[in-house]
């Protein structure tokens, strides 16, 4: 199954060279190099501000790069020509603050990017994101609008509607860092259904022990390098660096 | 023959209001009339814009029909002249005031006028109802039937020629923007008064239009004296000289010099005069 | 229902002096019924026309070509600061002359009328506060909720209609309420250009009739009735809006 750009499912589908990003004088990325291979499930952690989010936004062009390359599944991201549909068609994003559009019901909410950006039919729309929606457990909240949903209901809700597009691959970033202890775990189990699926999934998080059950590999990230990564079943217990150690002595 | 007939007016006048005792009773009532008989000159108020009732010639100098009007009076007094330019806003307030003896500025005679300055009878002149338009737009009054005509909002020309010959008008705040509505053809005439019309044919900036239709309705001008002498000497003479006018033919010899459209009126009141007129010679 | 009227306004005019003329005399019942559906013609269409011109408005200020947002801003300065009624008189005096017309022999039958005149300057007139007010509205949405539709591949025209603006009207309603009941006494003002809208006629009316305060309370009426319709009807639609465990 090779695409357009020649890619084919034994490359990486995300593949990051080098990437640096600077918001004005200040440098966020120094040089990142990160592969993701399909069905694989990448957790970066790191100290705040050490540029995580920043990286993964990049991921989707919703941070531009100032060198280095970006490739999903074979299509250059750091491009001034690129083609941002075909890259969201494939790339999807849950935020830690839901960012749920709020004047409309969560079954809405599924529906409305296939239905206003690829054009879907709509009764077609509607029994997918009826079926997502029962996949992240909230039968019955189809007509509640996000003002009625709890916080862990609403991420969930967000992670469904970017499923709906049928993405490669998922982006979250520290989706439960805003949530209340009782509901993190809901979404946490939402996630590692995906990611048992075979979703392909990079996610920014501090939860350590989710970390270590779901991820293929782990990315320990420090002012905008990669300091060190590698499987959990090592990277937790043999960790080198002394950031690194420092920060998961703090976390653990 | 001003000064022949003037004589025997004023004489009549004189004799008239001491034989009624006004000039006894009341003082006031003759007091402006005098006191400009003895400073020996006539003020009197007359539009400097109104063309060609009195406007000024290229040099400056106030001219027009009821310019010659004010002089005729002046002469039959046998006075000096001086003429004060008014507008139609304060031309009232200007005789009330003592500025000017005699008011000649292109008024309609008003009920609500009347009340405040002296209206001498009978009227000098009428005006009515006409358009301009573009020429050889306009043949008919039936002409204009369901075509839009520029009006002065609230004038009262507008009702009775939408009434009569089922015009649309379209009535503008100004008479500025209604011509100027007339001049972007967005009507085809502008529905006013014939004399208004008349003066901005002789303006010249109006050299493509005419007023080509038989005037409607008879709106009666007066001029005018204070209100207090109205009964008084000076009133009675005016009355006089203004039947002299239209007895003369006079008013008809000074509608030909100016160019202005003949009237009717005129011609009317010149034949219902004339026996009176010979009496008195 | 003139029928059934006149009678008693003829009666009232008889007895009492109070001259009500519009009620009882065909020809000015006419002319007040033809100004009823003029204003409301002329209401409407500037209500709607104002809104769409802030809507498209709002949107170029916000767009990535600095041109249109300079046109933009020009458009809004010279709207804001200038009498409606002197733009009134500019669109139908000097505009007017400039469009094209069809010769009808004496006059031109102009593509746009005196009401089409009126109708796009009071929408400019209103649109260019409405620019402000939605702009306002826009900048009240968060910029998560707009980044959240770009990752779902929303273009920045997709995201303003189906999501910006939809929470950018709810927030905008208080204050297009306060500028449309503006618009609806603005309206009045094309009697300047000739639009037989209400005051035309009826100053027309109290002209010909001498019949000032009679003309005038119905004004008043009008105008109040008017505005509670547009209030109430704004109203209800901001609640209908209100978004459940939202604001
Ligand atoms: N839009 C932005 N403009 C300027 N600085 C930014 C912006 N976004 C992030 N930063 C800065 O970049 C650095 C990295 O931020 P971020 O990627 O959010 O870190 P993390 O997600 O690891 O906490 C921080 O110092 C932050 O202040
Ligand atoms: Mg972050």
């Amino acid at each position: 199954m090779a695409t357009a750009t020649g890619w084919t499912p034994d490359q990486p589908m995300v593949s990051i060279r080098d990437v640096h990003k600077s918001f004005g004088e200040l440098e966020v990325l120094k040089g990142v190099t990160l592969d993701v291979m399909k069905g694989e499930v990448v957790c970066i952690i790191g100290p705040s501000g050490s540029g995580k989010s920043t990286l993964i936004r990049c991921i989707n062009a919703l941070n531009d790069i100032q060198k280095g390359s970006i490739l999903v599944e074979g299509q250059e991201v750091n491009d001034p020509k690129l083609n941002k549909l075909e890259l969201r068609k494939k790339v999807g994003m849950v935020f830690q603050q839901y960012n749920l559009f709020p004047h409309k019901t969560a079954l809405q909410n599924v529906m409305m990017a296939p239905v206003h950006v690829l054009g879907q039919d709509k009764a077609e729309v509607e029994a997918r994101a009826r079926t997502l929606i029962r996949k992240v457990r909230l039968e019955g909240k189809e007509d509640s609008y996000p003002g009625e949903l709890s916080g862990g209901q609403q991420q969930r809700v967000a992670i469904a509607r970017s499923l709906a597009m049928n993405p490669d691959v998922m982006l979250f970033d520290e989706v439960t860092a805003a949530l209340d202890p009782e509901t993190v775990k809901e979404v946490l189990v939402t996630i590692r259904e995906l990611a048992e699926e075979g979703m392909t999934c990079i996610l920014v998080t501090h939860e350590m022990g989710f970390a270590r059950e779901v991820a293929n590999h782990i990315y320990f990230t420090d002012r905008g390098i990669i300091v060190e990564h590698g499987p959990p079943e090592t990277f937790f217990t043999e960790a080198s660096d002394p950031r690194t150690k420092e920060f998961l002595s703090q976390i653990l | 023959m001003i000064k022949t007939w003037a004589k025997t007016a004023l004489g009549v006048a004189v004799a008239a209001a001491v034989g009624f005792g006004m000039v006894s009773t009341a003082e006031a009532k003759n007091e402006r009339f005098m006191e400009m008989m003895s400073r020996g000159k006539l003020v009197v108020g007359v539009k400097a814009d109104y063309k060609p009732w009195g406007f000024r010639d290229p040099s400056g100098k106030i001219v027009g029909m009821e310019v010659d009007m004010a002089q005729d009076v002046a002469d039959a007094l046998g006075v000096s002249l001086e003429l004060v330019p008014v507008q139609s806003s304060n031309r009232m307030q200007f005789l009330q005031q003592g500025k000017i003896d005699l008011m000649i500025a292109t008024m309609s005679d008003r009920s609500d006028r009347r009340k405040l300055v002296g209206i001498v009878d009978p009227n000098y002149y009428t005006s009515g109802t006409n358009i301009m338009a573009r020429k050889g737009a306009v043949k008919s009054w039936e002409d204009l039937r369901g075509k839009p005509v520029c009006g002065k909002q609230g004038a009262f020309y507008n009702k009775i020629t939408a009434q009569r010959y089922g015009v649309k008008i379209v009535a503008f705040v100004g008479n500025a923007e209604a011509k100027q509505a007339l001049r972007d053809g967005k009507c085809i005439a502008w529905v006013y008064d014939d004399s208004s019309i008349g003066s901005d044919l002789a303006s010249g900036d109006w050299d493509n239009f005419e007023m080509p239709l038989a005037s409607e309705d008879d709106n009666p001008w007066g001029l005018a004296v204070p209100l207090e002498e109205l009964d008084g000497i000076w009133g009675h003479f005016m009355s006089g000289m203004t039947y002299w006018w239209h007895s003369s033919g006079r008013l008809i010899e000074l509608e030909k010099k100016w160019g202005i459209k003949p009237t009717a009126y005129l011609q009317h009141q010149a034949d219902k005069f004339k026996f009176e007129h010979g009496h008195l010679k | 229902m003139f029928d059934l009227i006149s009678g008693f306004f003829r009666d009232l005019y008889e007895t009492t002096g109070w001259n009500f003329v519009i009620f009882y005399e065909q020809y000015e019942w006419d002319r007040f019924v033809d100004a009823i559906w003029v204003s409301l013609y002329l209401i409407v269409a500037a209500l709607f026309f104002s809104v769409v011109v802030g809507i498209i408005g709002a949107w170029a200020q916000g767009s990535p070509i600095r041109a249109l947002r300079l046109l933009m801003a020009g458009y809004i300065q010279f709207f804001r600061n200038t009498p409606p009624y002197v733009q009134l008189l500019f669109f139908f005096f000097v505009l007017g002359n400039l469009t094209p017309k069809v010769d009808m022999g004496g006059y031109y039958e102009p593509m746009i009328s005196s009401f089409g005149w009126a109708v796009i300057s009071l929408s400019f007139f209103a649109g260019a506060f409405n620019v402000e007010i939605f702009r306002a509205g826009i900048e009240a949405v968060p910029h998560s909720t707009r980044e959240a539709a770009e990752a779902l591949g929303y273009t920045r025209l997709q995201a303003y209609i189906h999501v910006i603006l939809p929470l950018a009207f709810r927030v905008s309603l208080p204050a297009l309420n306060n500028n449309l009941v503006n618009l609806v006494k603005t309206s009045t003002q094309a009697f300047a250009i000739a639009v037989p809208e209400m005051l035309y006629t009826l100053a027309q009316v109290w002209s010909d009739n001498s019949n000032v305060p009679e003309m005038m309370i119905i004004l008043f009426i009008f105008y109040v009735g008017l505005v509670a319709i547009l209030v109430f009807g704004m109203h209800k639609w901001e609640k209908n809006m209100r978004i459940p465990g939202y604001g």
